[in-house]
């Protein structure tokens, strides 16, 4: 029996039925029907909680290069904003690839598993050449990554040659790559 | 009518038309409680409380949201609340009691289509933060963003969780199999 994706969505479906209970809904509309209705907002409030409440704001990031492009046409055009030295910004998230290795004469088989992967240790399985090191190029989203390795499929270990994350919530320590932005 | 006329009906004095989203999401709420407590009087419960405060806020309701998303925000926390008193109050993790001996003696070789009782079993064994990322995709079917909306966790914490929870769940499964 293979514990994959498919399993978990096949062996769920099972879980998806419960019984739904008309009295429970009734008992919720006679509640409802105690209480006063709620009030909508008043103009001030929309405004003070639309406008003056601080609050975190999730924007795209092809909306803020393009409000940064913009923002740098708009400084050039006026004098006012001289171009930056290196004449350049940074391009779209494209992956870079990186290599991953790991020296393990023993092992039979060994995955890179990391925040890229689902932690899934079937979707990276690294190789090695007769007697070498085990290696995997991986291409990755510029930013912060942590990763593992796991070897023979059961023992979880991190790269001893990069710096270490912090444990993580279920008390394993992992690896960390940086993924530099590339710029033209 | 869709959630959106009709919270509008509500804030406008109607509360007759609140039935038309207890009617709508009830059904999935209550899903979530039962597998996430165990306990069908705590979830009946835990869902009754969340839509008489999801009435309440209606209108702090954010139309840009989804209702489902933003009624399961104020769910996962009555949950948890549940969760974390139980804990406090007696020690006990969960709220179905059979031990893994239990579960052993009558887990079946193949958990599809006939072990559903098994896994029912097995995820309310595992830890609650695991067990609740892994309902919140595989059995509310939800992408990492909207559960991440609906949690407040990053996305990475609850695909860790999720992976831990297949972890723990396998090695149950395959405990009972291995009984058998």
């Amino acid at each position: 029996l293979s514990f994959d994706e498919e399993f978990w969505i096949r062996a769920t479906r099972g879980l998806r039925g419960v019984e739904d209970a008309p009295e429970a809904r009734a008992r919720i509309m006679g509640a409802v029907r105690r209480l006063d209705p709620p009030r909508r907002r008043s103009l001030w409030e929309r405004i003070h909680e639309g406008w003056l409440v601080p609050r975190p704001v999730r924007l795209s990031p092809v909306v803020v290069a393009a409000a940064l492009a913009l923002a740098l046409l708009v400084g050039r055009w006026l004098g006012s904003s001289p171009a930056p030295d290196d004449g350049g910004f940074m391009t779209g998230e494209t992956r870079r690839p990186v290599q991953f290795v790991l020296a393990a004469p023993e092992a039979s088989t060994v995955s890179v598993v990391g925040d890229f992967n689902d932690w899934d240790p079937a979707v990276h399985r690294m190789a090695r050449d007769a007697g070498g090191p085990w290696s995997i190029v991986i291409p990755l989203e510029p930013g912060r990554h942590t990763y593992a390795f796991v070897v023979d499929e059961s023992v979880w270990m991190a790269d001893t040659d990069a710096p270490r994350s912090p444990e993580d919530e279920f008390g394993r320590v992992n690896s960390v790559v940086m993924v530099e932005k590339e710029t033209i | 009518m869709n959630d959106l006329q009709a919270i509008r009906r509500v804030l406008d004095g109607d509360r007759e038309a609140f039935s038309e989203l207890v009617e709508e999401h009830h059904g999935v709420c209550l899903r979530y409680a039962v597998r996430m407590l165990g306990s069908r009087e705590d979830a009946e419960d835990a869902v009754q409380e969340s839509m008489i405060r999801a009435y309440r806020g209606l209108a702090r309701y954010d139309h840009r949201d989804r209702f489902r998303a933003w009624l399961f925000r104020i769910l996962i926390n009555r949950c948890r609340t549940v969760i974390a008193r139980r804990k406090s109050r007696d020690g006990r993790m969960f709220a179905i009691e059979e031990a893994p001996a239990r579960l052993l003696a009558t887990a079946p070789p193949d958990i599809d289509p006939m072990g559903r009782e098994v896994l029912e079993r097995a995820v309310a064994m595992i830890d609650p933060l695991q067990r609740e990322a892994f309902l919140l995709k595989y059995v509310e079917e939800m992408s990492y963003p909207e559960m991440s909306a609906c949690t407040g966790e990053g996305v990475s914490a609850l695909k860790m969780r999720v992976k831990r929870a297949r972890e723990a769940l396998q090695a149950i499964l395959k405990e009972a199999m291995v009984v058998l």
